[in-house]
């Protein structure tokens, strides 16, 4: 018992020498929840719970939620495995394409055998590969997107976030840009692995150089890809904004890429009257993406995320590189592969700005 | 200082607060009271701005909370124990919620080592147990030394030293002169650690006092007597009107025989000396402190949401008979 005084006793001294002792910075020991607390009547010693550390004044600035940003998204696996997939799957996508196309190629049409002297392929076609998985990989930028908000409210960190930064218009600036970032890394990093691939295949084969008017494709296929792919991770943003639930963004999503495109396609085969729809099926995400990918250029590659096919049937017309769908009926909405951009653009604004006041607005619970 | 202004709000048509203001002091623990679903996470998440009131305002150090430029030295709050996003770290967690205000990677470590999670730094926050997660929150909130601190049930599902460790911390951060606004149903662990106290029940302010007040208020002092002569006992005070003798229900582990009173306004040493110079029989004799637990049970019973029904069924008082679980 005394002796047990006699050290408590003992610790306050050595407390209080170094107190007295020096007051620059210091660590403390480990400290545990076993140690006992600072005194309340120690008459304000230095420490305690507060910071041995000194440091500049802490200040929320767009910077530091950037910095934020970027360790939340790099610190979670699903960041990884999406950006993975979308970098993988662009060039499997290029390589499947384009390993048909000279399949396709080396067969003689007249007797269906494979010939040794295969016809070139028009270069147009490499980079109708390249992008050809763009329209499916919308969907993983899109999840990404989705997911940078959603995570946060499903396990409740947004109370934290929004408690370390209460501009919720800010907050969510931060977590777009960085998103976005990441999602134009990874398309960039794929879409140039497909090339690649797509170079790879069909060199063998040979090429016919791209004709006049034809020369904004590499960069359409390229840089525009990963452009198209980043827009949809923003718009993922908005819908994760608006939906703060991963489940009914992710559905949203899929509605917007997969299930509504193809209840306009089906409907618009009703009749005449609703061939209309077809001209509102072209405004929709993930057609209006595909038309910007073509740079004007009429490529054979029929590629959206509803179905990925090749028309092997018709090795002739692919060779002529014709779009087998050209809509005969006239008096539809076409836009122009720069126009469709314009509308996808348009899908993103809307989307991150409803979105953005749906985060600003709502009670976080 | 965290002031809240006639805050109301509505989930629905559902009334959650209705005009509740309070001030939580600096240099005071502001313990807050109210049972489940009472609004006491509400209005903290309004003082937080997390949730925007159907009317009045909530000023933390004079002006709302989304106005100061730094908001993790203003307030550190622990709004929920599972803060952490399961497939994080510890580290990455604190670290994230560090980097917004520009605060340094050792401050992160600093209050590993305060709130003893220093150990399982880069396990994933889904693995913690609900102390250790509550722990981190804790941490979180420590990360700016902030000037207020905002802990809404901090001790769910700690272990005693930690339930310790947090009371000592409430204790501290209000002798720096900061102002602690702590959250509890427990009105033990509130009268321990709080200087003011704030009952809240179905959204309103049922009573806002000190707790030395309270204590004094609720906490009378009694009698316990169970005598065979109850007409030799209500005959000793018959001419006292300062004392009151009621009869009341036997204990469990009470003489089964004779008749229990309570005696209230009459000293023991007073009592005993009149009880044997009446030559009294009693078989039990003791004081009580009517519990403070007990005072809140009464004063929150009409208004708590989410009462359970008594398991014997036998019981049908709203007070618990465990009048003994007094904690000065």
């Amino acid at each position: 018992m005394s002796r047990g005084a006699h050290a408590a006793h003992a610790n306050r001294n050595a407390r209080s020498a170094r107190s007295a002792g020096n007051t620059r910075t210091r660590r403390q020991p480990q400290q545990t929840w076993n140690v006992p607390a600072p005194n309340t009547g120690d008459g304000g010693r230095a420490g305690g719970y507060g910071t041995h550390a000194t440091f500049a004044a802490p200040r929320l600035t767009f910077l530091n939620a950037l910095r934020a940003e970027i360790c939340k998204a790099l610190s979670l696996k699903s960041t990884y495995v999406l950006l993975i997939i979308n970098a993988l799957l662009l060039p499997v996508g290029s390589a499947l394409m384009a390993w048909a196309m000279a399949f396709l190629m080396s067969l003689d049409p007249a007797t269906g055998t494979t010939t040794d002297d295969p016809q070139p392929v028009a270069e147009s076609y490499m980079w109708g590969s390249a992008s050809a998985f763009v329209p499916t990989c919308l969907l993983v930028t899109g999840i990404l997107g989705v997911m940078a908000v959603t995570v946060e409210y499903s396990s409740s960190t947004i109370q934290s976030s929004l408690t370390a930064n209460p501009r919720r218009v800010m907050f969510l600036n931060a977590k777009t840009l960085v998103t976005a970032a990441l999602a134009f890394v990874s398309s960039l990093v794929g879409l140039l692995l497909a090339w690649a691939a797509a170079y790879a295949l069909l060199s063998p084969v040979g090429m016919t150089p791209l004709a006049d008017g034809e020369h904004a494709l590499p960069w359409v296929s390229i840089l525009g890809g990963a452009l198209l792919l980043t827009a949809m991770a923003v718009l993922g943003v908005g819908l994760g904004g608006v939906c703060r639930s991963t489940m009914g963004g992710v559905f949203a999503l899929v509605g917007l890429l997969i299930i509504a495109p193809s209840a306009l396609s089906m409907a618009s085969l009703a009749g005449d009257r609703f061939a209309w729809l077809q001209s509102v099926a072209r405004c929709l995400p993930d057609q209006a993406a595909s038309n910007v990918l073509t740079a004007g250029v009429d490529v054979v590659v029929s590629s959206s995320s509803t179905n990925v096919s090749i028309d092997v049937g018709s090795a002739d017309a692919i060779a002529e590189t014709t779009v087998a769908a050209t809509p005969e009926t006239s008096g539809l909405f076409e836009p122009t592969w720069w126009q469709s951009g314009l509308i996808l653009l348009a899908w993103v604004v809307v989307a991150y700005a409803i979105g953005a006041i749906v985060v600003r607005r709502s009670d976080v619970k | 200082m965290i002031e809240i202004e006639g805050l109301s709000k509505r989930f629905g048509a559902k009334p959650v607060l209705d005009h509740v203001s309070f001030t939580a002091e600096d240099g005071k623990v502001t313990g807050f009271l109210g049972p489940n679903g009472a609004g006491k996470s509400t209005t903290m998440r309004a003082a937080l701005g997390l949730i925007a009131p159907d009317s009045g305002r909530a000023l933390i150090d004079g002006r709302p909370f989304a106005e100061h430029r730094a908001p993790l030295r203003t307030v550190g709050a622990v709004l929920d124990a599972k803060s952490a996003h399961k497939g994080r770290s510890a580290y990455a967690h604190l670290l994230s919620i560090a980097l917004t205000n520009g605060i340094p990677k050792r401050r992160v470590d600093e209050v590993m080592d305060l709130t003893g999670i220093a150990a399982v730094k880069t396990r994933k926050a889904g693995a913690f147990s609900l102390g250790m997660s509550q722990r981190l929150s804790i941490a979180a909130a420590l990360l700016g030394d902030p000037h207020n601190l905002v802990l809404d049930e901090p001790i769910n599902g700690l272990d005693p030293e930690g339930v310790k460790w947090v009371r000592d911390l409430c204790r501290y951060y209000a002798a720096q002169g900061r102002a602690v606004l702590l959250s509890s149903h427990l009105m033990s662990e509130v009268a321990l650690t709080a200087d003011n106290l704030v009952i809240i029940g179905q959204g309103r302010i049922l009573e806002t006092t000190t707790v030395a007040d309270f204590v004094a208020e609720h906490s009378t002092r009694s009698l316990r007597v169970i005598t065979p002569e109850p007409e030799k006992l209500r005959a000793i005070f018959a001419h006292a009107p300062e004392v009151t003798v009621t009869p009341i229900t036997r204990e469990t582990g009470d003489p089964q025989e004779g008749a229990a009173f309570r005696i209230t306004g009459a000293d023991l040493g007073a009592a005993a000396c009149v009880f044997a110079a009446a030559q009294l029989v009693t078989y039990l004799f003791v004081q009580e402190h009517a519990s403070l637990e007990e005072a809140y049970m009464t004063l929150t019973h009409t208004s708590a949401e989410y009462l359970g029904r008594s398991m014997s069924g036998a019981t049908q008082s709203a007070q618990p008979a465990q009048s003994k679980e007094v904690q000065q």
